[in-house]
């Protein structure tokens, strides 16, 4: 008896010593990694759309998860930055896309995370591949911009599936902004 | 004594190349030298708090609960070097991903915290750890070197070759760890073979030099 409360009492102390320790640790970094958190997203707005802030909208459909709204310095929008997920090869991919309000183009496409294979998938990150989106058209048409981006895009050799998720992700959000802008007033 | 302590584990009982432990992350991070590096020190930071820990409470430490005791003392320090590593390299972190968290069924830390740690005392617990630390970050450095010159031209980041160098899609994935591993491992064996060869012919005055 005495043994089994001496057992317990050695692992109840080395656990309660690791929280505490595991407290103190997460106390000092977290802050530090929300702020990564948030730099790297602000960042990755700004790579996508050359805004001066961003503001969130809390709208999700289909591949959409999000929806940024791009204002310069006078507070003015100038632009959307979509943010969209879907499966690819091997994993899921998440894509920024920037659209400019006044041509109403696409300002650049930034692949944010993906496991997609080496050599092969993985090169959907690259400029080669995403700078084909860039100046494309943002058609009225909700078919028509669908098949005008994967009709233009040329797809990475060996990576059929990576490439055709993310020239489809485009599109959708694309076609996801469109609706949204119409149905609800997403501009104003 | 605690110098050799500290040298085994860099050759004589290197965690990958002789004890081969901890092949879960030595496969899957070495695509690149930086990768390996970090990792190596991740786990070198790991092993030294564990070994410190572990070995200052020895004796306090009932056997039948050792284990448990172990793990979550070493599962402690893994997370404190996950959320240093976030805050302070989220690149890193970010490549390194799931394979921090996983150092903790690492079986060199466990191995050395078992067969070692807990049986001696701090000063030498330590540079066993420091050994087996720097033998595994080494190790990890040399794999992630070779795959990344031959993967993608460059070493540590520096491009070494020139863009005519046709990248070796291979050493990039899975594979390519494999097969460098067991060349390394081969050619760790040929050295010490040969060497063990020189000191039994010495021994025996050159007479067999096919034994």
């Amino acid at each position: 008896m005495s043994e089994t409360i001496q057992l317990v009492t050695v692992l109840v102390v080395i656990s309660i010593i690791s929280g505490v320790a595991l407290s103190l640790t997460f106390d000092a970094t977290d802050p530090i990694i929300q702020q990564n958190k948030v730099d790297d997203l602000i960042k990755s707005l700004s790579d996508v759309l050359a805004a001066d802030s961003f503001e969130e909208v809390d709208i999700s459909t289909g591949s959409i998860l999000k929806v940024y709204k791009g204002f310069d310095k006078e507070g003015k929008l100038v632009g959307l930055v979509v943010l969209s997920e879907q499966a690819g090869f091997q994993s899921y991919i998440k894509i920024l896309t920037g659209i400019d309000i006044k041509s109403r183009k696409i300002t650049k496409v930034k692949v944010l995370e993906h496991l997609e294979t080496p050599g092969l998938g993985a090169r959907i990150d690259e400029d080669e591949f995403l700078s084909q989106f860039q100046d494309k058209w943002l058609k009225e048409e909700v078919d028509g911009v669908t098949s005008a981006t994967v009709a233009t895009v040329d797809a990475i050799t060996g990576a059929t599936i990576s490439s055709s998720t993310v020239i489809g992700t485009v599109g959708e959000s694309l076609e996801g902004v469109l609706r949204l802008i119409k149905e609800e007033n997403l501009l104003k | 004594m605690s110098f050799a302590q500290l040298l085994k584990g860099i050759w004589k009982q290197n965690p990958i190349f002789r004890l081969v432990l901890g092949m879960c992350p030595t496969l899957a991070v070495t695509t690149a030298a930086v990768n390996g590096l970090a990792m190596g020190l991740a786990t070198l930071f790991v092993l030294l708090s564990s070994a410190l820990i572990v070995s200052l409470i020895r004796k306090v430490i009932p056997t039948k609960v050792r284990i448990p005791s172990f793990i979550v003392i070493i599962a402690t320090f893994v997370t404190i070097a996950d959320y240093i590593l976030a805050a302070t390299v989220p690149p890193i972190h970010k490549v390194l991903g799931i394979y921090v968290p996983l150092i903790v069924v690492n079986c060199i830390i466990l191995g050395r915290m078992e067969a070692f740690a807990s049986k001696n005392s701090i000063g030498t617990s330590l540079m066993d750890a420091l050994g087996m630390g720097l033998g595994f970050t080494l190790g990890l450095v040399i794999l992630g070197s070779v795959r990344e010159l031959l993967g993608f031209g460059t070493l540590f980041g520096v491009g070494l070759l020139g863009s005519w160098y046709p990248q070796m899609l291979i050493m990039k994935l899975p594979t390519g760890a494999f097969v460098t591993l067991g060349l390394l491992i081969g050619l760790m064996n040929y050295m010490s073979k040969k060497k063990t060869l020189k000191t039994t012919c010495h021994d025996a005055g050159g007479a067999d030099k096919n034994g």
